[in-house]
């Protein structure tokens, strides 16, 4: 299954979230109105509750969460692997709810958020796969002291991959991949969870003029396909620097 | 400050529910005798069904479901699972509602599960708002 087919099966889902606030437009139902997710609001009393939110996919209802607690959404990366500090609750809690969802209109500054998620759970477990498309090896670049940290301080198995526009440094720990073209339009991650398979999460995000569509995913099984999809690749082409 | 006469009775500095509070203590409704309506309101779930359905005045049993389930968020931002949802659901259906349409504060329809709020006097609908109110302030204390 490559990458795009994976983006669209989940397309097929339908998700719907509802606001419910008794004041101002929260900044999170702008996000969503403005990601393809359908987004609707009601009324509440003003000396109600806050503000929250309800997530329901496919017609059931998938979690309610305040506000407060999701706002910021993707505007909090962590700097540096293992760093969590800065990490609101609520982000943690939006990375579970909003999981195999395909947004539209992500730049990188959110897949770069997402990818911290990820990058922040290998570190955490110390063991196990990591693979990575940042599309071109050059996006790397800006990456290289993060994975080196993440190389360096733990047992990961780490893989990137990318047009090979850039000869990036020799790291113990990473293989690199510079693959075919069919990777380009590709920015993914898939984490198969090392010795805590509860941790696996995989991201897949496919450029179209400038703008990202995608999805993240805590699903072990969508997270090995992301990963046999970039591995395929891997075999085909077997141009391994 | 004063734009007509809408502000007529406001005796305070403090923005009074203006528009409800022309009620004397000569028409008092018989509702505030009836112990039935005292004890549908002896339950916090359904002051605050009935405190949302003030606003909405028509909902449904899942949005009130939700609802239940949203003003129940814990101040951490824990989010709330489809089970506590379910769990109050269930509850509306089995006894809140019920209760509510029993001493005719609500309208409630079984096969389409719309909601209505029934006309109450604005000294019933000051009542409620006030439960709910002062349930808010203790728990923000």
């Amino acid at each position: 299954m490559t990458l795009g087919s994976q983006i669209d099966e989940l397309r097929k889902r339908t998700h719907r979230i509802t606001v419910y606030r008794s004041g101002e437009r929260p900044e999170i139902e702008t996000w969503l109105a403005t990601h393809g997710v359908p987004v609707a609001s009601r009324p509440l009393p003003a000396g109600g509750p806050d503000p929250f939110i309800e997530l329901e996919t496919d017609g059931e209802v998938v979690g309610i969460i305040g506000v407060d607690a999701v706002e910021g959404l993707l505007e909090t990366p962590i700097s540096r692997p293992g760093d969590r500090t800065g990490v609101s609750a609520g982000y943690r809690a939006l990375f579970e709810i909003l999981e195999n969802t395909v947004f539209s209109a992500m730049n990188r500054r959110e897949l770069l958020a997402i990818s911290r998620e990820i990058e922040d759970r290998a570190f955490r477990v110390g063991d196990g796969t990591l693979r990575v498309s940042f599309q071109t090896l050059s996006t790397f670049r800006s990456q290289t002291a993060v994975y080196r940290t993440l190389a360096t301080e733990t047992e990961l198995d780490i893989h990137v991959y990318g047009i090979e526009d850039w000869t990036p440094p020799a790291i113990s720990g990473v293989t690199y991949h510079a693959e075919a073209a069919q990777f380009e339009p590709y920015w993914a991650l898939a984490y198969d969870g090392g010795s805590d398979g509860t941790q696996a999460s995989g991201l897949v995000a496919e450029e179209r003029a400038g703008e990202y569509r995608g999805f993240w995913t805590n699903d072990a099984a969508r997270v090995e396909r992301i990963a046999r999809a970039l591995e395929t690749a891997e075999s085909a082409s077997d141009t391994a620097l | 400050m004063c734009i007509g006469n809408k502000y007529r009775f406001m005796v305070g500095p403090e923005e009074a529910p203006s528009q409800e509070d022309h009620g004397t203590a000569t028409d008092l409704p018989p509702r505030l005798g009836d112990d039935q309506f005292y004890s549908a309101l002896a339950a916090a779930h359904r002051r605050r069904l009935l405190y949302y359905l003030l606003e909405t005045e028509e909902s449904t049993v899942d949005e009130i479901a939700t609802v239940l389930t949203g003003w129940e968020i814990p101040p951490t931002g824990t989010m709330q699972t489809p089970a506590e949802r379910a769990e109050i659901r269930l509850q509306l259906l089995h006894n809140h509602l019920p209760r509510l349409a029993d001493s005719g504060l609500i309208a409630y329809d079984r096969a389409t599960g719309t909601v209505r709020l029934a006309g109450l006097q604005p000294r019933v609908r000051e009542l409620i708002q006030q439960s709910v109110e002062a349930e808010q302030r203790v728990a923000s204390e």
